[in-house]
């Protein structure tokens, strides 16, 4: 069980992700960022580290830096060193390809106190996925490395139709290689991802992994991995504040999904000096500014699009909701959800289809969410296409690209579960089918539904996109 | 940076809503014993994860 100490949580406060370069030595087919080459015109060593001292300067507490690969750019130590003597806490996430122990000792010197390592399956399928033999080995390096080296070390897996049967599996080899911490987000449309329709997850899909995540989360508290479910994975369904809450020692607290903080409490940098409220975002539609035009404290002070969940409030009514989520129960705290993942599917926030109530929603009134791609990305890093939604009878078969799909017999479980627990896959599935009557009997509104709860990806989306990409 | 307020009556109706929603599919309220109505995170002490990061716990 947990001790007294991991009981307490580490209060992050601001936190900036910094893509230090866009180089890259995997080439991942759901990669957001396309990552690969380098961008035009990367961030001079000069210009990075007046950056540090202004993320210190307006309250940066914790700078996690991302690629690409991080540790292609040469001078990446130089620029963690400086982060951590200006006071701030560096993590980092990687592919871990190429990451050895040499490497982790200098990462250790330079004061790098975290590094989260992607792995997205099973050997098979993370190599497949991450475009590169050999990738998944190097992971399980990594982070021997990394501990050796006295660096703690977590993980970090996608989530979608080819690594969701092997999440138990996943979580095995994690916990064995000695990761403390797993955090899992679903894999959205966006760059790469965003040419690759069948491998991302269909709403109603959603029914049976959030009964294993539930499930993988709690065996974790037993077994010392700690697991976080993403930003983009809930919303308020039967596991909300347990993906959201931290275990103390007198049970759990209370915590559950407010809306997205993209700006308020994130920054996202682009290796070109792009600011945007977090991360993920596409580049085109939320950098508010970059510094080398101005200061990183007036980008965030002055750019409309890092106030976007400030401006906003938390209040309703809510001016971006729109389609199912505008007239939700939950739309004035939940506020569409994951901003990032409510945009790569529509080209516009507000309206977000992976989203567990709205899942259990419509499997209560017998119908199910299909997600098509209608426009394709234009290729470039943090872009995304525009897909539309069709809903169907529960019952309804899959077609063509479907044969991915994944059920809850889908899951390959580790056999000393089953042995432990020869009922476990059913019991999984009693839950989602309790989930899906309790939808039926108490939260559904009564009909006629509004009309807004079946509204089709907006045209507005579509002729903002082509108009955009006619320009 | 910027905080945002997030009103308490919203809160305690969000929580209202998650309580009846635990106790109708799993008989009980496995994950609340703190009762207290925060709801979720406040700037500064959020605990979610980010791009593959997650928090410090010790």
């Amino acid at each position: 069980m947990m001790s007294e100490s991991r009981d307490k949580p580490y209060l992050r406060t601001t936190y900036a992700v910094w893509e230090l370069t866009l180089r890259c030595n995997l080439k991942c087919i759901h990669c957001g960022s396309r990552a690969g080459d380098a961008r035009h015109r990367e961030l001079t060593t000069d210009e990075a580290m007046s950056l540090v001292q202004q993320m210190a300067e307006i309250g940066v507490r914790e700078v996690s830096l991302i690629g690409g690969e991080a540790f292609l750019r040469p001078d990446w130590l130089d620029i963690a060193t400086e982060i951590s003597r200006s006071g701030m806490r560096c993590t980092m996430t990687t592919g871990g390809y190429g990451l050895g122990p040499k490497m982790a000792a200098k990462m250790h010197a330079a004061g790098i106190q975290l590094v989260s390592v992607s792995v997205d399956g099973l050997r098979d399928t993370h190599d497949f996925l991450r475009g590169r033999e050999g990738s998944w080995q190097w992971c399980f390096r990594a982070i021997e490395a990394l501990r050796e080296a006295g660096i703690k070390t977590s993980a970090n897996t996608q989530i979608n139709r080819l690594s969701a049967p092997e999440l138990p599996r996943i979580y095995e080899h994690l916990r064995d290689a000695g990761v403390s911490s797993w955090q899992t987000q679903l894999t959205v449309p966006m760059g790469n991802a965003a040419d690759h329709p069948e491998i991302l997850l269909q709403p109603p899909e959603l029914l049976d992994v959030f009964p294993l995540l539930s499930y993988l989360l709690r065996r974790g508290l037993d077994e010392g991995v700690r697991m976080f479910p993403g930003n983009n994975i809930g919303y308020f369904g039967p596991y909300e504040r347990q993906f959201r809450s931290l275990p103390g020692s007198d049970g759990w607290d209370e915590a559950f999904w407010t809306g997205c903080t993209g700006g308020v409490l994130t920054l996202g940098i682009e290796a070109d000096g792009a600011i945007k409220p977090d991360p993920s975002l596409p580049t085109a539609a939320y950098t508010g500014g970059n510094i080398r035009q101005k200061s990183l404290r007036e980008i965030v002070d002055g750019s409309e699009i890092l106030q976007m969940n400030v401006a906003q409030g938390m209040a309703p009514p809510v001016a971006d909701l729109w389609g199912f989520c505008k007239t939700c129960e939950f739309a004035g705290i939940c506020r569409g959800g994951d901003t990032w993942t409510a945009h790569v599917f529509f080209d516009r926030r507000g309206n977000n289809p992976y989203c567990h109530h709205r899942s259990l929603f419509h499997a209560a009134a017998g119908m199910r969410e299909r997600l098509q791609l209608r426009v394709h990305a234009e290729g470039v890093p943090f872009d995304n296409g525009v897909f539309g939604v069709l809903r169907e009878p529960c019952e309804a078969p899959w077609q063509g690209e479907d044969e991915l799909s994944f059920q809850a017999d889908s899951i390959r479980w580790p056999r000393s579960w089953l042995e432990e627990e020869p009922g476990l896959p059913q019991r999984l599935v009693a839950e989602r089918d309790r989930s899906v009557e309790v939808w039926s009997q108490r939260r559904l509104p009564p009909e006629p539904f509004p009309a807004e709860l079946f509204e089709e990806a907006a045209p507005h989306s579509l002729m903002s996109f082509l108009d955009r990409a006619c320009r | 940076m910027k905080k945002v307020e997030v009103p308490q009556e919203l809160l305690a109706k969000t929580a209202d809503a998650l309580d009846e929603i635990e106790k109708d599919v799993f008989g009980k309220l496995p994950h609340v014993k703190t009762r207290i109505r925060s709801g979720g995170c406040a700037p500064g002490t959020c605990p979610r994860p980010l791009y593959g990061v997650p928090p410090e716990t010790s």
